[in-house]
């Protein structure tokens, strides 16, 4: 492991804790930047996002950031739609996932370069 | 929009708008494996939006927390159907220390700043993603 990639994954980690959006960025690195399947590349990026949200969970707990009311049904909810989204993935090649990541990323980022926030 | 939530009480309205977020979240999270933040924290700031005692960081935070799970069921899905995880190994480390890193400087970071060169970078790499898998770059 480079150490590009070792600085890579520590500020996408550090922005993924900040709830920036960090995961996506290491997805977009090893999609582009290496030679891992579209798929894998996905699989290690839940990974990544899974350990760097579990240590950055331990601070927010900490600050009492959390609305449990609030998570408990996002995550109630999220988790039959993450069962739908990883069966619809199954059905397509890593070219037509590839696009849709593309789509995807352009929207949100999109999103983020437009949206409103609180400010607080 | 007017305000679904005071922070206290969650009504019919508000329950259904966060699970109808919650849902899509889960799905891009399980289709593209990231994706699902972006949607909660868009759909948190409007659920908060009058909520005086919640700021811009519990949304992030309340988003890192809302995403984990859905992660895990995702991961455990991807392994099952074959998608080979040994490569992930390496990410371990970075991840664990850059996730303390970030929630620490959350409160000394401008976060708005932040989401603009975020946007900015991720709508490149959506249209360079795009173009290469069309064969064009």
């Amino acid at each position: 492991m480079s150490i590009i990639e070792i600085l890579t994954a520590f500020l996408c980690a550090a922005l993924s804790g900040m709830g920036v959006g960090g995961g996506g960025l290491l997805l977009i690195y090893i999609a582009m930047f290496t030679d891992t399947p579209q798929k894998e590349a996905q699989l290690y990026n839940l990974i990544f996002f899974m350990c760097a949200s579990a240590s950055a969970l331990l601070l927010h707990v900490k600050k009492r950031r959390l609305d449990l009311r609030v998570i408990s049904l996002l995550a109630l909810s999220g988790v039959p739609g993450a069962v739908v989204g990883s069966v619809i993935l199954r059905g397509l090649g890593d070219g037509a996932v590839g696009t849709i990541l593309g789509g995807f990323l352009f929207l949100s980022g999109a999103a983020s370069l437009f949206s409103r926030e609180k400010q607080k | 929009m007017k305000s679904l939530y005071d922070g206290r009480s969650i009504g019919i309205s508000a329950a259904v708008y966060t699970a109808g977020a919650g849902f899509l979240a889960g799905v891009c999270n399980g289709m593209i494996g990231c994706g699902g933040g972006v949607i909660i924290v868009y759909a948190l700031s409007r659920l908060y939006e009058n909520d005086p005692e919640r700021t811009s960081r519990d949304v992030f935070a309340s988003a890192v927390a809302a995403i984990l799970p859905m992660s895990l069921v995702s991961t455990l899905l991807y392994t099952a159907s074959g998608v080979a995880d040994s490569g992930a190994v390496k990410y371990i480390v970075p991840a664990v220390t850059g996730g303390i890193v970030g929630a620490y400087f959350l409160d000394k970071i401008n976060q708005t700043f932040l989401r603009r060169l975020f946007g900015l970078l991720v709508m490149w790499a959506g249209v360079s993603l795009i173009l290469r898998r069309a064969g064009i770059m």
